[in-house]
């Protein structure tokens, strides 16, 4: 594990120094992290202009959990989504080859051998967001909560690793398939409490597209405290989702070839 | 008569491309689908009961997919790499090609978009009237024609800087935030409303939407289609005048 953080901290210091050299990204990528979530407040302020709860979240509450969103989003743009987006043609060009060749774990190399690191710039934002979100709800806000709301963070952070990881592993199956659409999409869904979708809806986003792990189970533990049950089948949720995950990476890379000559 | 010819021939290849990649087209629907559809979530539950609302988000999705414009991943990239060069040699305005990738994606959309509407019309109360339709389709047009203006001189930026991408998506977060997307104009509060009434956004997405759903009549749905022909003509001839500018800075790629 020290060995992976190590090589982590490696791929993030080279990113860097490649980055470095276009500093008018960073400004870019604030501009928009800015305009997208000031596109969601004001949506949010549009409709808490007419009601005093959404599905009983209050405003502050839906702040809190648009920049918990915006935090994760911004850890799996920065970290994930440049590796792991398009894998399908990594596959079919042998660019896989190259990942395996290394004497790394391949899925970490899969998921990790690029970071924008200009995008980390949305973890800011995030916090930001989410602190001033909080400052309306203070009084409700514990430690256990922070601590809770921290820990199914990560857990957020996790799950939609492990997801990402899963539906990348269906190249190994079908090389044509490209399961993009589930990336971007239903994740907007986090933008908002999952409580405010239909049952059955709500449902799929907590089973089947994990989106309630990223947004609205940290924010209600940050907002209005800490659960055991929430917290513990959060990790829960973590563990078992990796798990899968690297279970059928490992299942598909058995039936690769290499695609290269 | 020619460049007619000339664009149908090019949007019929469009939508063959996008047919024959279809997972990759499946993305870029569900990506510009799902803003509707959250809209339609979230106030229905802001506003339960007002059966209108829910048409109104329904039918944006059939706005979102017939004026969703793709200029900047077809006309930036072919200035940005050079490939504008092939087109500038043809004998015919080198817009068609970027015209033919919006009729041809927008044509896709629809077969993604129409499915999706039957489910809804199934599953909600949504509802739109005969007239209401008959209204919507040259709103909807003349929303197509504003989008595919305002987002091409947005695309012309690639003349002048790397950043066009950033560009554009900043004028997507405008078009979401004042183009009725976020909340529908007519449920803004009430200071905010005659603003985002005024500005271009409404005319690309919302106003098509408001007249599908029965949200506005009379006087202020002339209003609003004179706004529509407005926007048109200023976004028009701002498009022209970026690329006349553009095209005089452009250097052929070599080799």
């Amino acid at each position: 594990m020290l060995r992976l953080a190590r090589l982590l901290y490696g791929i993030v210091s080279i990113s860097a120094q490649r980055e470095l050299a276009y500093r008018t990204d960073l400004f870019v990528r604030v501009g928009l992290t800015v305009l997208t979530a000031g596109g969601t407040l004001g949506m949010l302020a549009a409709v808490y202009a007419r009601v005093g709860t959404l599905a009983g979240w209050s405003f502050g509450e839906a702040v809190v959990l648009l920049g918990m969103f915006v935090v994760v989003n911004g850890l799996l743009r920065a970290f994930v989504e440049p590796n792991l987006e398009w894998f399908g043609g990594k596959v079919r060009s042998g660019a896989l080859d190259d990942i395996l060749l290394k004497p790394a774990p391949s899925a970490f190399l899969a998921s990790f051998t690029t970071c924008q690191v200009w995008v980390l710039v949305d973890v800011g934002i995030g916090v930001a967001i989410c602190v001033s979100g909080l400052r309306s709800l203070h009084s409700h806000v514990t430690v256990t909560g922070v601590l809770s709301g921290l820990e199914l963070l990560v857990v957020g952070s996790v799950v939609a690793w492990a997801v990402r990881l899963a539906l990348a592993s269906m190249a190994f199956w079908a090389g044509g398939l490209e399961l993009t659409v589930l990336y971007f999409a239903p994740w907007q869904l986090g933008r908002f409490p999952v409580d405010v979708y239909g049952a059955r809806t709500r449902w799929l986003l907590t089973y089947v597209v994990p989106v309630a792990f990223v947004s609205t189970f940290p924010a209600r533990a940050l907002a209005r405290g800490a659960q055991l049950p929430l917290v513990v089948g959060g990790l829960a949720a973590a563990i078992a989702a990796s798990a899968a995950a690297l279970a059928l990476w490992s299942l598909g890379l058995r039936r690769y070839t290499s695609a290269t000559s | 008569m020619t460049d007619a010819l000339v664009l149908a021939v090019y949007s019929k290849r469009v939508l063959v491309h996008w047919l024959a990649g279809w997972s990759w087209t499946l993305t870029l629907f569900a990506n510009s689908a799902i803003t509707p559809l959250i809209g339609m979530a979230i106030w229905t539950r802001a506003v339960p009961g007002r059966t209108d609302v829910v048409t109104y988000y329904a039918a944006m999705l059939v706005i979102v997919s017939a004026t969703n414009v793709v200029a900047v991943h077809t006309f930036s990239g072919q200035i940005y790499t050079g490939e504008l060069t092939d087109a500038l040699l043809r004998p015919h305005s080198p817009i068609l090609a970027t015209l033919a990738w919006e009729n041809g994606t927008r044509a896709c959309n629809m077969v993604f978009t129409l499915p999706l509407i039957v489910v809804l019309a199934v599953l909600t109360p949504a509802n739109v009237s005969v007239a209401a339709a008959g209204l919507a389709v040259p709103a909807t047009l003349l929303a197509g024609s504003v989008s595919f203006a305002f987002f091409f001189a947005l695309a012309a930026s690639a003349f002048w800087t790397q950043r066009y991408f950033a560009i554009a998506d900043a004028g997507w977060s405008l078009v979401f935030l004042a183009g009725g997307a976020a909340a529908p104009i007519p449920l803004l509060p009430a200071g905010v409303r005659p603003w985002a009434a005024a500005l271009p956004f409404r005319s690309m997405r919302g106003f098509p939407a408001e007249v599908a759903a029965g949200l506005v009549h009379g006087r202020a749905l002339a209003i609003g289609f004179a706004f529509q022909l407005i926007w048109l003509v200023v976004l028009g001839t701002v498009a022209r005048a970026v690329w006349r500018a553009g095209i005089r800075r452009y250097t052929a790629l070599g080799g």
